[in-house]
């Protein structure tokens, strides 16, 4: 029989009860869009992650004090006042990294006018802008002349800036940090909230100040550095070790006191819990495809039986196993192609639906879009596979006398 | 020549644990150009012959030669083409296509033999007015916009649209009345005076006497086989 005939007829077989075929075609359709949808969410969400990542600074390594140990008793990161001033200047002479800052975090009272305000105020140096990959609002960042020289400058992040002065510009104004007046050079562009800290309810000051003014000691909450370049990230960072236990005067067989954190397992970190979700989803999705595939062989078999005499007449026509075959999976295909078209639709409208209610974009795959319609297609088939078999293999006298 | 052999031919089925011997060891060869009814009353085995001669089954002992091919030791592919090219079929219930046009119905054989929609068509087109059904006007009714008559006439065309060695008819009038009935049976007549090869099967012995040889089947064995002497042609029956 020729291509044009089998569709002809696979066609007017799927014409006999339309309610039935799209009933079918909508558990095709369900599980197409779901596929679809669900790793566009999927991917969107690796998305955010890995920008707000990125967000942080490029190739930065994050170095903290070590676990102090009292009594046996293990006090959590941070608790160990190791860095200083020192290990910065050590660090600074490392060719491996590009740049390094010195960062002390602590949280003040800042009063503006009438305005009083307990934020997170931040002493850090000008590298700080280029590591954190910081850009700015309005106005400018501190200079290396007022961080050297007892600067009472202040750069404020969007946050903090709304809620000292509202709607006025920020740049300009004075400031009283612990009853200290900073005047206030620039505003932070927004960064966005990454997990529980909101990166722009800050104000970031010149270190020197902050600590000879602010806090006293020369102890430092983090050191940040950034490497050359992304390859020489495990380099850099075994750099810093060494030049930090020397520094500390570490003896082998010690544990180190402080902490590195590289930006690029923190990423394959989450870019593996992501790619768990995206299986997850895909697997949800593929989940309901295969419900679809299902439906699509429960409706052949009923579709089989019910021409059980037209499998009879078609094979005393000179129909062969092979063209009987093909006409049934010519149906059952047809059911996952059209299924899967439609499923791709209404994936794509889905997802910016729900892109829409979770104000992100949520970008669909070329990949997805043609591996669930081959998918669909192969649902089709393979689900359509039994029942073809089923009506080839029939007797012609026996289901010429089905009654 | 003969077109359909059957040489000691058996059939038993197995029903429940009991077997029934359906057609035991027949032999019965039909020549180009007959006109056969195979008689018998129902449970006699005259249908499992016929599905047996159209290939529809296949024999428990015995061989079965279509056009002097050797049928039992055949693959589905070549018994789907001999009964394709050689074989013609017309059932008591038409048993054509719903929703689908009586030239579609009756080019659905080329269609298998592999023919282009248009050629087979027009050879649709050409059998069904051979048949009496004017292609121009009733070609693109369903069979439900068809008479009973109407509707086995159709069959009849699709059964012959393919030049066939022998057109096997199951009780085709047997869904009928009796206008019809005289209709299709001149029909048969006449397309085997053309030189169609016939056998019908039938019950009724009104409906037999209008071919030339009756084959009488009784408990699958071959009762008796004779020809028909038409004193004052088949219309000689209507009367009787």
């Amino acid at each position: 029989m020729r291509l044009n005939r089998i569709l002809r007829t696979a066609f007017l077989g799927l014409g006999h009860n339309p309610l039935r075929t799209a009933l079918t075609l909508l558990g095709i359709i369900i599980g197409v869009a779901a596929v679809v949808a669900l790793l566009g969410v999927g991917q969107a969400a690796t998305a955010s992650v890995t920008s707000q990542i990125q967000g942080l600074g490029t190739n930065v390594l994050v170095i903290s004090p070590g676990q102090s140990t009292e009594n046996g008793f293990s006090q959590g990161l941070g608790s160990s006042a190791s860095l200083t001033d020192s290990d910065v200047k050590a660090l600074q002479k490392d060719n491996a990294l590009a740049a390094v800052a010195g960062d002390v975090t602590t949280r003040a009272q800042v009063v503006y006018g009438s305005v009083n305000y307990q934020t997170q105020v931040e002493g850090t140096t000008p590298d700080i802008q280029t590591i954190r990959n910081l850009s700015l609002a309005a106005g400018r960042f501190f200079n290396t002349v007022e961080a050297n020289h007892d600067g009472y400058v202040a750069v404020i992040g969007p946050t903090a800036a709304e809620n000292l002065f509202g709607t006025q510009s920020p740049v300009g104004k004075t400031i009283w940090i612990d009853g200290l007046a900073f005047e206030v050079v620039g505003e932070l562009a927004s960064e966005g909230s990454s997990g529980a800290t909101n990166n722009d309810d800050r104000i970031l000051i010149p270190l020197q100040t902050m600590q000879a003014h602010l806090l006293g000691g020369d102890s430092l909450t983090t050191i940040y550095a950034s490497a050359r370049d992304s390859q020489s990230m495990t380099q850099a960072q075994l750099q810093v070790e060494a030049t930090l236990r020397q520094a500390h005067g570490l003896r082998f067989g010690e544990s180190d006191d402080f902490t590195v954190t590289n930006q690029a397992t923190l990423l394959s970190a989450l870019s593996n819990v992501s790619h768990t979700l995206q299986v997850f989803l895909g697997g949800i999705a593929g989940i309901s495809l295969l419900v679809g595939g299902i439906g699509i062989m429960n409706i052949m078999l009923v579709t089989v039986s019910e021409r059980t005499r037209e499998i009879g007449l078609r094979k005393s026509l000179g129909a062969t196993q092979g063209s009987i075959l093909g006409q049934f999976l010519t149906e059952s295909a047809v059911v996952g192609l059209l299924g899967g078209c439609i499923g791709i639709v209404v994936g794509i409208v889905g997802a910016q639906g729900i892109g829409r209610f979770l104000q992100t974009s949520v970008p669909i795959s070329p990949s997805s879009v043609w591996i669930s319609f081959v998918v669909a297609v192969a649902v089709g088939l393979v689900f359509g596979v039994y029942p073809a078999l089923r009506a080839a293999r029939m007797s012609p006298m026996n289901a010429l006398r089905y009654e | 020549m003969a077109v359909l052999r059957l040489e000691h031919v058996s059939k038993r089925y197995g029903v429940g644990d009991q077997t029934v011997q359906a057609v035991r060891d027949v032999t019965l060869s039909i020549d180009a150009g007959e006109f056969v009814a195979i008689v018998g009353p129902s449970g006699s085995g005259k249908s499992t012959l016929m599905h047996l001669m159209g290939l529809l089954d296949v024999p428990s002992t015995g061989h079965v030669l279509v056009d002097n091919v050797e049928a039992s030791s055949l693959r589905d592919k070549d018994l789907a083409r001999l009964r394709n090219e050689k074989i013609g079929f017309v059932f008591q219930n038409f048993n054509l296509l719903p929703r689908t046009s009586a030239v579609e119905n009756v080019a659905l054989p080329l269609f298998y033999a592999g023919y282009r929609t248009q050629p087979a068509l027009a050879k649709a087109r050409e059998a069904l007015a051979r048949v009496g059904i004017d292609p121009h006007l009733r070609g693109h009714h369903h069979p439900n916009q068809l008479s009973g008559g109407q509707q086995q006439r159709v069959a009849i065309a699709r059964a012959i649209v393919n030049q066939p060695r022998v057109v096997l008819a199951d009780e085709p009038t047997g869904n009928l009345d009796s206008q019809a009935t005289d209709d299709i049976l001149g029909l048969f007549a006449s397309l085997n005076q053309e030189g169609t090869t016939i056998v019908l099967v039938t019950h009724e012995d009104y409906v037999a006497r209008h071919a030339r040889r009756i084959v009488s089947v009784r408990d699958g064995l071959i009762a008796s086989d004779e020809a028909v002497v038409h004193s004052a042609g088949p219309q000689a029956g209507v009367e009787a």
